[in-house]
């Protein structure tokens, strides 16, 4: 939940700064423009977060359009104690796991509480240089999607609004009911998950010229031992 | 002086730039002499990035203009 003690000035700064209530004024007031010109605003957003909740075209496409439909048809019960589009994103987000629910059953938003072995990185090697450019564009972003998709939904909500819809912690713990705390904490799960299967993908392997290379450096240290007992010969470092 | 796994409590926050400034120094020292905890902290950073950069930036046309119909049905119905 929201601290309580920050709230007032929190949304009082929400307020000045949100260039969307204008528009929803004139939505109210029955200006259809207005309300094309808040989709026009938002719907590529909102297409990201539902696309990553759901890991679905058909279903993110639905959920976006339910998104719109149901702003519309309950604008007026936004209240404007957030900005518009942390209410939008709330949608948004219920929308998204409406479809995954659709799909399968118990995607609860209750923490799973995965042992540590879930996120904990196993893969210590470097990445190599430029691993977008090891993969085509499309294969690259089915292999993102696989990744995101594998991190369960509790967590992937928060991924999805932090680093996707570029939601800020305060107000991704607001859209979720979460504490900011269980926000940070999920979203360093969920991250790592993400990472760890990209990892698996893009970690250099020994190629054959640091097996060559490795593989030099013990004649090394070999030869040098031996010549190092070679009777009159100087010592090597 | 922090260990592996209190630095990786605090990888994301620090990708966030959400740690205390003492914390930040601790984690930065560490960092410098721990490969295996840069490695992951370097792979995060780049997983933020890859993500970011390969997913769709806009809705497709098609799904735009679908919307739109969508939302056309419902202001007509509406008036």
């Amino acid at each position: 939940m929201k601290p309580r003690n920050s709230e007032t000035s929190l949304n009082r700064r929400v307020r000045a700064a949100d260039e969307d209530l204008p528009l929803v004024d004139r939505a109210l007031a029955g200006d259809t423009q207005a309300f094309d010109e808040l989709v026009h605003r938002h719907q590529s957003r909102v297409y990201r977060t539902t696309l990553s909740v759901t890991c679905n075209p058909e279903d993110a496409e639905e959920a976006l359009q339910d998104t719109f439909l149901n702003a519309y048809r309950h604008l007026r019960e936004f209240r404007r104690d957030s900005r518009f589009t942390t209410w939008l994103t709330r949608i948004a987000i219920n929308a998204a796991l409406q479809k995954l629910r659709h799909r399968r059953e118990n995607v609860s938003l209750d923490d799973p509480d995965l042992p540590e072995s879930m996120h904990m990185p196993k893969h210590f090697e470097s990445w190599q240089q430029n691993p977008e450019q090891l993969y085509a564009t499309e294969e690259l972003r089915r292999i993102v999607q696989e990744a995101i998709a594998a991190v369960p939904p509790a967590y992937r909500v928060v991924l999805v609004l932090r680093d996707l819809a570029e939601v800020d912690t305060v107000e991704a713990a607001e859209v979720l009911g979460l504490t900011i705390a269980a926000v940070k904490s999920r979203l360093l799960r969920a991250r790592l998950m993400v990472r760890e299967r990209l990892a698996a993908r893009f970690e250099k392997r020994p190629g054959w010229k640091s097996k060559f290379v490795r593989a030099g450096w013990m004649v090394r240290g070999m030869m040098t031992g031996r010549l190092a007992k070679l009777p009159g010969q100087k010592e090597v470092n | 002086m922090l260990d592996c796994r209190q630095v990786l409590a605090e990888i994301s926050n620090y990708l966030d730039d959400d740690v205390a400034l003492e914390l930040t120094h601790a984690i930065e020292k560490h960092l410098a002499r721990c490969h295996r905890c840069w490695v992951v902290y370097n792979t995060t950073r780049r997983t933020l990035e890859i993500m970011s950069d390969c997913l769709p930036t806009a809705a497709p046309i098609p799904v735009s203009e679908r919307l739109h119909a969508r939302l056309r049905q419902l202001y007509t119905a509406g008036n």
